[in-house]
């Protein structure tokens, strides 16, 4: 962590090599998140670039108190938005579902439910997954890249949406109930 | 107690609950088959997610971000050192052709002089040459395109696919029917 901190003073500095050492850190983390989140390879390429050059040029405005990776993850989720918003894809926010009545709904697991994950091994499992990633929607399949790719904690991630924690949780529930309701349906 | 939500089973899993909370829990599945079930499947679920293969990430890609954030900039002393080297290089080529050719200094000096001016000369009178002609066909294809374009928007205009697609057909017929009959009237360089 303080390492990390020295790194952030030095690239403030104008020290290139430091920068270069931030990004090893973090680029397959990134790429990871912006991959899964947007699907391509090569968008995700060019996309993690783009945001850490905007980590770059707004580095001067980071708040030592708040986790950098953290506020590295937000700057490439608000990229990401843009980007839907941009392209008119139907992003809707984490929150919306829940806006009039301000509860969450508990997820109910539905009666004669057919067991699906356990007829595959962990590994072919994955694969399917990963293919069915695409068929949430994208604030939710967000959530779960984070959680499950980048391995973040529900604090973390209500901290970068800026939402409540139980908001977060329920929504990762609820994109896990989606893949393996899809699942089901692709038996 | 009441059937698990899909809730309390994954925050059972991630081990989110109380220990009563977790108690109950597991008190619930011994005796619910149907519950049991739904946990193994989301345990299995769970694992499986945190097993997605990572997306590998291109061995210079730190260098290619930090090369577009930091570009070279070429210094004076790189500079004039690149300037004289470059001069050197050309006068070392001069020296060698020189002695190469057997010619005196003023003899090469003079020969060398023609060619420079001769190929500027040539250069710019072909160069005009094909500019005109460039210029002329770009004319001849603008026009050639605009009178396809209103033909062939005429054509989209007819209701029948069928009758575009025969006029269509009829028209290079024609087309080849004249080519040949115009190549056989006149069978020009070619022998009887």
């Amino acid at each position: 962590m303080d390492d990390e901190k020295h790194l952030i003073q030095r690239t403030l500095a104008g020290e290139k090599e430091a920068f270069e050492m931030i990004i090893q850190k973090y680029q397959r983390p990134l790429l990871n998140y912006i991959g899964r989140t947007l699907g391509d390879y090569e968008m995700a390429l060019e996309f993690t670039q783009e945001v850490f050059i905007k980590t770059y040029s707004s580095l001067h405005t980071y708040q030592p108190n708040y986790k950098f990776s953290t506020w590295l993850f937000k700057i490439a989720s608000n990229y990401i938005i843009d980007y839907w918003r941009k392209k008119k894809i139907d992003a809707y926010s984490i929150d919306q579902q829940n806006e009039s009545s301000h509860r969450i709904h508990p997820i109910q697991i539905p009666a004669n439910e057919i067991p699906v994950c356990r007829n595959y091994e962990i590994a072919e499992l994955a694969e399917k997954i990963d293919h069915t990633l695409q068929e949430l929607p994208p604030a939710l399949r967000e959530l779960f890249v984070w959680r499950h790719v980048n391995d973040l904690s529900y604090e973390e991630m209500a901290e970068i949406k800026g939402v409540p924690v139980g908001t977060v949780k329920n929504r990762v529930f609820q994109a896990k109930e989606i893949i393996r309701k899809h699942l089901e349906e692709n038996i | 107690m009441n059937c698990l939500t899909a809730d309390s089973i994954y925050l059972f899993l991630e081990g989110e609950l109380s220990p009563a909370e977790a108690s109950r829990v597991r008190a619930h599945c011994a005796r619910c088959a149907p519950c049991t079930e739904a946990v193994a499947e989301r345990r299995q679920l769970n694992q499986a997610a945190q097993n997605l293969t990572a997306w590998p990430v291109p061995s210079d890609f730190a260098r290619q971000i930090t090369a577009r954030l930091f570009p070279e900039r070429l210094s004076l002393r790189r500079a004039l050192w690149t300037a004289a080297a470059g001069t050197a290089g050309i006068v070392s080529a001069l020296f060698l052709v020189f002695l190469l050719s057997g010619l005196s200094l003023l003899n090469f000096l003079m020969s060398l002089n023609q060619t420079i001016l001769s190929g500027l000369r040539d250069l710019t009178l072909y160069g005009a040459k094909l500019v005109k002609l460039l210029t002329l066909l770009a004319k001849v294809f603008t026009r050639f395109s605009g009178f396809m374009w209103d033909n062939l928007a005429h054509l989209s205009g007819l209701p029948s696919f069928q009758l575009q697609a025969a006029l269509v057909g009829i028209t290079v017929l024609l087309i080849i029917t004249l080519y040949f009959g115009v190549k056989r009237l006149f069978p020009v360089g070619e022998k009887s």
